[in-house]
């Protein structure tokens, strides 16, 4: 529900239009910070008063909910999964990004066709046949390759999901000591709000499946042949590749100084 | 099934010939056009000639239903997205339905196939370049046959056992007209026409669907016999 509300937040108290409507893209191979960056893009980019609008990939209220649905019943073959999700981009590239387009906006997209080409071609699928799903695209003016390693993908799926785990312990200790506590009479707002802490907590880590063994290994399978797609579209596309393998704030910093330059371009 | 291949070359390729065990009909034409009347008769004879059938039928699955209801509730339905959830709908059927059965060996009659899609989406105004590459993953049939029925002929016979006519099969959000019926005809008179501009390069079989049941029905017989005989 948390997804539907974030799939595009505008701005719309704000005055400032760039020289030219933008589509800026992020992508990467999963953990590599995409989404993190993209949300410190919108909130600098909100706080200089420019229009943005965000886009992220599966947003789309049309096909969110199908593949909400089709994730819980029979498993999609690759090829209905490639065309769902070629469905979602029509729908937002209809509703959601050529309107923010017209409008003079600046459209950050959290993920690209370029997912859907990595994804699909690791997934088997021929690359020209995905290439034609995506022909009515718009053109990005800028695709930002956050680069990390599939290894340190690995590496940062295993320590999150170590985290979350202390974050769910943390999360039973301190129920089990409210319930205690709730007996001596402690207030019913705080221990509404520490049961909402909790229950984030445990969605997260349903969300997060702890990998182990064989699991593990298909992942970090998956994420090397993601790597490898990205690394071949690198030049194809004329990524800007930015290394995603360093503090956060130096990554956003990097980002900014080509987004400004971008903006001020007539 | 290679020196069937070799006879096919100069026709366009769009879908490409199989080299699958069994043998892929497949019907198309205008709603009420007695498809699925045959297709049972086709069935019960080819059984009782011995070979294993699989008849596969293209309807909405509830997954896309729900999401061409929302774009029912929109207004507007990109003709894009329209016939891609419809595709989705397709492979799942190929891929789990008509390639295991052709693997197997089995006569699968598809009642309805891509060409049925392809006149649809073609008179939603989809391109056609796109969509054709959009179906490409599937096979030729062995057999393609269009139903041959005029569009007040279909209408007459789909009123027969309908109430009213349904939605999108009226295209109604197309805008053609706010009348149901009038909407209807309008709409399926596009895709007879896109029908009749697929007959000679796709080499559809026309079979005049007015004719009576058995005679139609011994038509097919003699069509699908030199098929089979083919191997």
């Amino acid at each position: 529900m948390a997804r539907d509300e974030e799939q595009s937040s505008k701005h719309t108290m704000l005055k400032i239009y760039p020289e030219r409507p933008r589509l800026i893209v992020l992508e990467g191979i999963d953990l590599s910070g995409r989404t993190t960056q993209v949300q410190l893009l919108l909130d600098w980019l909100a706080a200089q008063h420019y229009h943005v609008t965000t886009t992220a990939w599966r947003s789309s209220p049309l096909i969110s909910d199908v593949l909400a649905r089709a994730r819980t019943a029979t498993p999609l073959r690759p090829l209905s999964y490639s065309m769902l999700y070629a469905a979602d981009h029509i729908d937002r590239t209809q509703h959601v990004i050529r309107p923010a387009l017209e409008r003079g906006e600046i459209v950050l997209a959290d993920r690209y066709l370029y997912t859907a080409l990595a994804r699909d071609t690791a997934r088997g699928l021929d690359a020209a046949w995905v290439q034609n799903l995506y022909r009515y695209s718009v053109q990005p003016d800028a695709v930002f390759y956050l680069h990390i390693s599939p290894e340190e993908a690995v590496k940062r799926r295993l320590s999150l999901q170590q985290q979350r785990l202390g974050e769910l312990h943390a999360g039973k200790l301190k129920s089990a000591k409210m319930a205690k506590e709730s007996k001596n009479g402690k207030e019913p707002e705080q221990r509404k709000q520490e049961k909402e802490a909790k229950k984030g907590a445990q969605a997260t880590i349903i969300q997060t499946t702890a990998l182990t063994g064989e699991a593990l290994e298909s992942f970090r399978n998956f994420e090397v042949k993601m790597y490898s797609e990205y690394q071949q579209m690198q030049k194809a596309y004329g990524f800007t590749v930015i290394e995603g393998n360093q503090p956060i704030d130096q990554v956003q910093a990097t980002l900014r100084r080509a987004i400004m330059r971008l903006l001020l371009e007539m | 099934m290679s020196a069937e291949t070799n006879t096919q070359v100069d026709s366009p390729a769009f879908l490409l010939p199989h080299a699958f065990a069994g043998k892929l009909i497949a019907a198309e034409g205008l709603d009420g056009s007695g498809k699925s009347t045959q297709f049972r008769l086709l069935k019960f004879w080819l059984q009782a000639e011995g070979y294993e059938v699989v008849t596969t039928e293209l309807i909405s699955s509830k997954l896309i239903k729900r999401a061409l209801k929302t774009g029912k509730k929109q207004g507007s339905m990109d003709p894009m997205l329209f016939s891609i959830l419809h595709a989705v709908d397709f492979a799942e059927l190929y891929e789990r339905e008509i390639v295991p059965a052709l693997k197997r060996g089995s006569v699968v009659l598809a009642d309805r196939y891509v060409y049925t899609a392809l006149a649809r989406d073609l008179a939603r105004g989809v391109e056609q370049d796109w969509i054709q590459n959009v179906y490409s993953f599937a096979a030729r049939p062995n057999l393609s046959l269009y139903f041959e029925l005029s569009v007040d002929e279909s209408l007459e016979r789909t009123m027969s056992h309908q109430e009213r006519v349904k939605y999108y099969q009226a295209g109604m959000d197309l805008g053609l007209s706010r009348d149901p019926t009038a909407s209807f005809r309008a709409f399926q008179q596009r895709i007879l026409q896109a029908y009749e501009r697929m007959i000679d390069p796709y080499r559809l079989l026309r079979l005049d669907a007015t004719l009576p049941i058995k005679q139609q029905q011994q038509i097919l017989r003699d069509a699908i016999a030199d098929i089979l005989s083919g191997e």
